[in-house]
């Protein structure tokens, strides 16, 4: 299975944005501090001049569109979402319509399945005529898709399209 | 005549006794039944994650659950409820051998990578982000 590794450090990006950012969150001072180091030489005094114009604007979150303001950093609003592009902080939890297809999505393209029988409210042994066997596959094709672990009491209650959608939505951990 | 009636009686006694005992035999066999297809479905479904974590590559993983699946299928109109016992616990028996080592957990599940990785701070404690700013 593969396993899903946190964003790898970003490109060298131009040096002098590099030194002005020492306000960012937590999660990408890291990455920066390497490179700054190795960029302490650069003009600094350019750096220091702009600071406190460019901090005002860092204090808000990356995605904000706050940072197109300041006309003196296109750079450095793109470079700003570069870096937290490859966060994975704060991802938006699935919307329920969105639960809802790929749930039907994985229900249909399960090979023993008549794909237009399949509904949201469909029973997977009394509508689809499936075994218990069968609805152990889908629970585990589920699984797969949502990057789910559900404990195997929980999964053997998972009998139709309905709980399996109450299960994913209500679940926080739903990918 | 006296006779007769004893032993018609008798035997309404004996059919109301066996009416008795297959009713209360029935909910006993059926909540059996119910238990074994439980330990079966939850069988299946660690092998089927066993199986998984052994075939990484699809193809191979298609393969090895069809047979495995053979192997339930096989089994699937046994109808003695010792019989099925003996069966599932073969089978588990089997199944303990047959358990990958280092098994794919997703990763914030326990027994993950990212477990605990970052546990929520303890109440009442608020993270200052002041970086760059403290002078």
């Amino acid at each position: 299975m593969p396993c899903i590794k946190p964003g790898s450090p970003p490109s060298p990006f131009s040096s002098p944005v590099s030194s002005l950012i020492p306000s960012l969150t937590p999660p990408a001072r890291s990455v920066l501090q390497s490179n700054e180091r190795e960029r302490e030489t650069e003009p600094s005094i350019m750096a220091a001049a702009l600071r406190p114009a460019i901090l005002r604007h860092l204090r808000i979150p990356a995605q904000a569109q706050s940072l197109a303001v300041d006309p003196s950093a296109p750079i450095l609003s793109s470079f700003m979402n570069r870096i937290r592009s490859m966060s994975s902080h704060g991802d938006e939890h699935l919307t329920h319509e969105e639960v809802v297809d790929r749930v039907i999505d994985v229900v249909k393209s399960y090979p023993k399945v008549d794909p237009s029988k399949v509904t949201p409210q469909v029973h997977f042994q009394k509508d689809l005529g499936l075994d218990s066997l069968d609805t152990v596959e889908i629970v585990m094709a589920l699984e797969e898709e949502f990057k789910l672990e559900i404990p195997d009491k929980e999964a053997d209650k998972i009998d139709s399209c309905p709980l399996a959608i109450e299960y994913i939505s209500n679940h926080p951990m739903a990918a | 005549m006296q006779s007769c009636s004893d032993s018609d009686r008798r035997k309404e006694e004996r059919e109301r006794e066996r009416e008795a005992m297959s009713i209360a035999g029935a909910a006993g066999y059926l909540t059996r039944r119910a238990a074994q297809k439980e330990r079966v479905r939850i069988l299946y479904r660690r092998a089927l994650k066993d199986t998984l974590n052994w075939a990484v590559h699809r193809h191979l993983f298609y393969q090895d659950a069809s047979e495995l699946r053979e192997k339930f299928e096989a089994n699937k109109h046994v109808e003695d409820l010792d019989a099925i016992d003996r069966l599932i616990d073969d089978a588990e028996a089997q199944f303990v051998k047959f358990q990958h080592p280092d098994p794919y957990i997703v990763p914030w599940a326990p027994g993950g990578s990212k477990f605990t990785r970052n546990p929520p701070p303890p109440e009442g404690i608020e993270i200052v982000y002041n970086y760059g700013k403290e002078e």
